[in-house]
């Protein structure tokens, strides 16, 4: 099992080769199926105008935690307003946050209920780990990703179970023609288990701590926002980045 | 009726001052006056501090490595957004306290709007240059000269009635939810950071087809004459 590592050419330099873009999705994460619409758009169009690039989509497989506590946290809010001005941030963010995810809700025409739901914790590793399988197998996981989201947050499941995967997995078009089964699957899934430590820190030490996340050439974009640059890029034929 | 709009700012934030330009062309395109606010941001309340020598060595921090990561990320993507806008944005050695500018801001907004956008030129360009120290008074006071401000009372009203109408408009803004910057209030709607401008744009023609999704601009000559 191969990882990509850090990309380290110069800046805003010409290509040699094709772009390579990369593209990271939180299969528990909203923002993630907001971008997915979206990114799917901006690709078709940059196909349709001509730009060649080849293109990854990786599972997210999870934010950093923060290990160490802030300097703040033994510390009453009566006796640091700095603490004080902290939580009162954090207040006014949430409250934002209530507003945005109405927005999104809208945007999606998914119910709030419906936009907090999650996988849980071993079918979100087994849909990471479906995504890696139709990599190595080489095959569009497109259909994929678009059927993971419609499951988690148009449908509300849960849990899914091996078969539940399966199905998703086939819902591209694979079949065992291609060698697409539920015994390969599985001997790659004990692989993949293996490596979630080893993708993890790779995603950190390339800078990816949200999604979602592109890189193009080693450029890192985090959020959806990024799309008109990216697309740019694309059909420019440079890396991003400063001048 | 043209809806009114509230834009806060902090001098200090490379996300406010690459969002200035974008944000002006909104008072050209809806032929709107915005009313602008100093948010003073307390950073170090939640992203921690730091401080870097002059080769950009970290000599004093109590960041947390995903702060670090947040933060560095923060200035990088800043910074290729200024280049693509001709921008110079030098990451500052320190955490400033942009209290003592902002009460500058205020005593330009009650002259002119013209002296307000003149003296929020100066300051943006110069601090991101590392050119100004914002917490020297006579460094204010020489920025609202260059804007054209009158000058007369203002070491008064900074000491006084210009420190608490600043303070006071810090506790309401944490209250009415604002929380970072540049944030747009239209009819107490609001929009935080400037990929939020396509919905800005969209709310200000009065809402008409569907909402865009956020983005930020790229429509910026230099890149349409390189494409």
């Amino acid at each position: 099992m191969t990882i990509e590592n850090e990309n380290t050419m110069p800046i805003n330099s010409p290509l040699n080769g094709k772009p390579q873009l990369t593209i990271y999705l939180n299969f528990n994460g909203l923002a993630s199926f907001l971008a997915l619409q979206p990114t799917l758009n901006m690709l078709n169009s940059a196909n349709l105008a001509g730009a060649e690039f080849d293109l990854t989509w990786l599972p997210f497989f999870g934010a950093t935690k923060n290990k160490e506590p802030s300097n703040n946290s033994d510390q009453t809010l009566l006796e640091n307003p700095e603490v004080l001005f902290k939580a009162r941030r954090q207040l006014a963010k949430k409250a934002y946050e209530t507003i945005e995810l109405r927005r999104n809700c809208l945007s999606l025409g998914i119910t709030e209920q419906q936009a907090n739901a999650r996988f849980n914790a071993v079918d979100v590793i087994n849909a990471n780990i479906g995504l890696l399988y139709l990599n190595a197998k080489g095959i569009n996981p497109e259909r994929y990703l678009q059927q993971v989201f419609q499951l988690v947050y148009a449908e509300g499941e849960k849990s899914v179970g091996m078969d539940g995967i399966m199905k998703l997995l086939f819902s591209t078009g694979a079949n065992e023609a291609m060698g697409v089964n539920k015994d390969d699957f599985l001997r790659y899934q004990q692989q993949a288990l293996a490596a979630v430590d080893d993708f993890q820190q790779m995603q950190l030490e390339t800078g990816v701590f949200e999604a979602p996340a592109y890189r193009l050439h080693g450029e890192r974009y985090m959020g959806r926002q990024h799309l008109p640059l990216i697309s740019y890029y694309l059909l420019a034929g440079h890396r991003g980045g400063e001048n | 009726m043209t809806p009114q709009l509230q834009v806060y700012i902090d001098y200090k934030s490379p996300y406010a001052f690459i969002a200035k330009d974008a944000t002006y062309q909104l008072e050209e395109a809806f032929g709107i006056c915005i009313d602008w606010y100093p948010l003073t941001l307390n950073i170090g309340s939640y992203l921690g501090t730091a401080k870097v020598n002059d080769v950009g060595e970290v000599v004093e921090s109590n960041r947390s490595p995903r702060q670090w990561l947040a933060v560095r990320y923060a200035y990088y993507d800043a910074r290729r957004y200024a280049a693509l806008r001709g921008l110079t944005l030098k990451g500052p050695k320190k955490i400033w306290d942009s209290s003592l500018v902002h009460i500058g801001m205020l005593w330009a907004k009650g002259q002119h709007h013209d002296i307000l956008k003149a003296y929020t030129d100066c300051v943006f360009e110069r601090f991101w240059q590392r050119q100004l120290d914002i917490e020297d008074v006579h460094v204010v006071v020489d920025m609202l000269r260059l804007a054209g401000a009158e000058l007369s009372g203002f070491e008064a009203y900074l000491a006084g009635a210009g420190r608490e109408q600043h303070d006071d408009l810090q506790e309401n803004i944490l209250n009415k939810g604002y929380f970072g910057v540049p944030t747009y209030v239209i009819d107490d709607e609001i929009y935080f950071g400037r990929e939020n401008l396509p919905k800005i744009r969209w709310h200000l023609a009065g809402s008409v087809g569907p909402c865009p999704d956020i983005a930020y601009d790229i429509l910026l000559p230099e890149l349409a004459d390189r494409s």
